[in-house]
């Protein structure tokens, strides 16, 4: 009798229990419906959250999309002496993607890997986007993906090792690169970047390699075999270029610059004479001359430490105040070139605004190629290795780069993608927009010895300390 | 309402005149006094932006880990397990005054007085004020929010231990487990692809705390989530107590 009492006791216990569980579950359930759920922003800037704009294009993005983040400090410049770059970043981070996958509405599946993730999903996660170091965010659709890294996404000042001074968060554009990014995804179809020249003995490479980069940000990347098929294309990239072209797509190709079409091309030492010398022909009008020979330049000054096959250019020899470099230079990063010929500002018809990208140092002579001879004649001194030219009112974009070493090899596309990606953007007229910046407020605070000892004071023992003296009180008076 | 006002004022002077309960507080203070002091003087990053002050205290920190989950079944123990061990709460049960009443007021009584810890902490970020500190205060009044939401979780679900018996351990004990499985089950599985997954991000309080209140977004599901849960784990401390009558 009393174990049937029991057993219908505890059924009815778990019963109601259980109503109460699947309630409370109905509950969540209806709150977590994107349509329901909103967010209040209480800081003082009120920029805590993603704007419409970011929002409206997140809501855009196909079903199946992830942003998958990496929360890893890969700069110890801006982790030195106690630096809130990353910490404060990465909270930054961590609170915008839960908005993003709030106005997602379901769309978006948000992953955080940081150094308490279990080792086995960062793994895979960077096995499966071919992660590099300084990418922060990858944001992908099941057909495409968007890659931004640190630099796209943070603004940080360098830090003084003079004076001790840490690394500070300058500005963030996390909603306004977030919704470029979102809206390149949702995008009928991805800008197809065409690919003509390369060297047909490393073209699989450059296929697997610069392709990879490519699709990583967002574009189409294909050989174009027939001058037809460049007709399709958005930017016309040549990698190089060991052979001269066939006659119509020569012809294709002078066809595509006089309807001012973007144009990236990249010429090295090894380029042929006869192709160069046509190239110089096509771009007289814009007042870009590709020079002859290979430029070579001390290393860090030193006499007798040469560098000609490999040319490194610190950030300040890059064009601070050109879209292609201006990541670069600004974060303080270099680029590697290999194989350098000169690439010079030349008279041009007038009509084009021209910039030097990057440069060596006053120290480069250029030699003859391949005997690496120094060439009678040949002259001394700062060597710019990169122009671009547009017009005035900004189309005819056509950027010219004195290496090919950029667009090949695991190794250089690590060293140079900032530059190889940041050029295709501006081609494309998808460069940075400065007007997406927002200030980050930064609160430095320091105790002095005596304030520090007051506060430690009144908030370890003075706070406490009255209420275990009330406590006592207590204590006495109930015990009287 | 009368009889509901007169129980609560009881629980509350039961509260405070129980000696205990002010070593409690003393400990909360003392810690998150440590706590706060340790991060002003030895963390460099907060030195470098009090930004992060708040993001530390109530979203990752020690107070999420360690003092949130075990200070509220202490307060709450005494609820029913003592009145339990006493023999106060069959008289409690049967004076002309609803059964919910009793476990609402209980319960209420002890989110009040979880109000004084709070205003420990709070008078913690009054004192930097007053050392001339620039303080945000929108995160850091999100953060105190989602802690204290938190903390009314924790409240409830120390109550429903409490619920259990007379046995004090096991109502602090159990109460404390509850509230860690509460945060570490979440964790355990986040990473899950399937359903396990799903439901873990869904219910990932330091998430909640950490990428939502701490940085100064109020988000409605995180809100919804903290009060349903508290919520449901009173409503089964109620049926703990009343479901004895249910069979005869």
């Amino acid at each position: 009798m009393i174990a049937g009492r029991r057993l219908r006791l505890g059924l009815l216990t778990l019963a109601a229990g259980l109503a109460g569980v699947v309630l409370a579950g109905v509950a969540l359930q209806t709150a977590a419906h994107p349509g329901l759920r909103r967010r209040w922003d209480w800081t003082a800037e009120g920029s805590a959250g993603l704007g419409a704009r970011t929002a409206a294009a997140l809501r855009e993005l196909p079903e199946g999309s992830r942003a998958t983040v990496f929360l890893f400090p890969d700069d110890p410049r801006l982790s030195w002496n106690g630096s809130a770059v990353y910490p404060k970043a990465f909270a930054r981070l961590r609170s915008l993607l839960v908005d993003a996958a709030v106005h997602a509405r379901g769309r978006l599946q948000v992953e955080v890997l940081d150094g308490a993730s279990p080792l086995v999903a960062v793994e895979r996660a960077r096995t499966r986007l071919a992660h590099q170091a300084g990418e922060v965010l990858v944001l992908e659709t099941p057909a495409r993906r968007q890659v931004l890294r640190f630099e796209q996404l943070f603004v940080a000042s360098q830090p003084d090792p003079r004076t001790g001074a840490p690394a500070r968060l300058l500005e963030e554009r996390v909603d306004d690169a977030l919704g470029d990014a979102a809206l390149q995804l949702g995008r009928d179809r991805a800008p197809k970047v065409g690919l003509l020249g390369g060297a047909p003995e490393s073209r699989d490479q450059a296929a697997r390699e610069l392709f990879e980069v490519l699709r990583a940000e967002g574009f189409a990347p294909g050989w174009v075999e027939t001058a037809e098929s460049l007709r399709d294309q958005d930017l016309l990239l040549f990698p190089g270029q060991p052979l001269p072209l066939a006659p119509s797509l020569a012809q294709a190709v002078e066809d595509w610059l006089s309807a001012d079409r973007p144009l990236l091309l990249a010429l090295g030492a090894p380029a042929p004479d006869g192709v160069v010398a046509a190239w110089n022909l096509r771009l007289a009008e814009l007042g870009v001359v590709i020079g002859a020979g290979m430029v070579c330049q001390p290393v860090a000054g030193q006499i007798g430490l040469n560098r000609c096959v490999i040319l490194e250019i610190p950030a300040h020899s890059l064009q601070a105040a050109h879209p292609a470099t201006r990541a670069l230079a600004e974060s303080g990063r270099g680029v590697v070139l290999r194989l350098a010929r000169p690439v010079r500002l030349g008279a041009g018809g007038g009509g084009h605004l021209r910039t030097e990208l990057l440069w060596t140092t006053q120290d480069a002579w250029i030699d003859r190629y391949p005997d690496a001879v120094f060439a009678p004649g040949a002259e001394r001194g700062l060597t710019t290795l990169g122009v671009a030219a547009e017009r005035l009112d900004g189309s005819g974009r056509v950027l010219v780069l004195g290496s090919t070493s950029a667009f090949y090899g695991a190794l250089d596309l690590a060293l140079d993608r900032d530059l190889v990606v940041a050029s295709v953007r501006w081609l494309l007229g998808d460069e940075d927009r400065a007007a997406g910046l927002v200030g980050v407020q930064s609160l430095p605070f320091r105790l002095d010895a005596s304030a520090a000892a007051r506060l430690s004071n009144l908030a370890v023992l003075a706070l406490p300390g009255v209420i275990f003296l009330l406590g006592l009180i207590v204590f006495v008076r109930r015990r009287r | 309402m009368r009889a509901f006002f007169a129980l609560w004022r009881r629980e509350v002077h039961g509260l405070l005149v129980a000696p205990f309960v002010y070593l409690l507080l003393g400990f909360w203070f003392l810690l998150n006094g440590l706590m706060f002091t340790y991060l002003l003087t030895y963390e460099r990053e907060v030195q470098q932006d009090l930004g992060l002050l708040a993001p530390y205290l109530f979203g990752s920190g020690l107070l999420v880990w360690l003092l949130l989950p075990t200070f509220p079944p202490l307060l709450t123990l005494r609820l029913l397990a003592e009145e339990r061990r006493i023999g106060t709460l069959e008289p409690l049960l049967t004076a002309p005054i609803g059964d919910a009443a009793v476990v609402i007021a209980k319960y209420l009584a002890a989110c009040v007085f979880f109000l004084i810890f709070w205003g420990g902490v709070a008078a913690l970020f009054l004192l930097l004020a007053a050392f001339g500190a620039p303080l945000p205060w929108g995160t850091v009044a999100a953060g105190m929010c989602g802690a204290l939401l938190c903390s009314l979780l924790f409240l409830a679900t120390g109550l429903w231990a409490s619920s259990w018996g007379g046995n004090l351990l096991l109502a602090a004990g159990g109460g404390a487990a509850l509230n860690y499985l509460l945060l570490f089950l979440p964790v355990l599985f986040e990473h899950d692809e399937g359903w396990l997954g799903a439901v873990a991000r869904a219910a990932h309080i330091p998430n909640m705390l950490d990428r939502g209140f701490s940085a100064g977004l109020i988000d409605s599901y995180a809100v919804t989530y903290f009060l349903a849960l508290a919520a449901l784990f009173v409503y089964l401390a109620w049926v703990r107590l009343v479901s004895r009558r249910w069979v005869p």
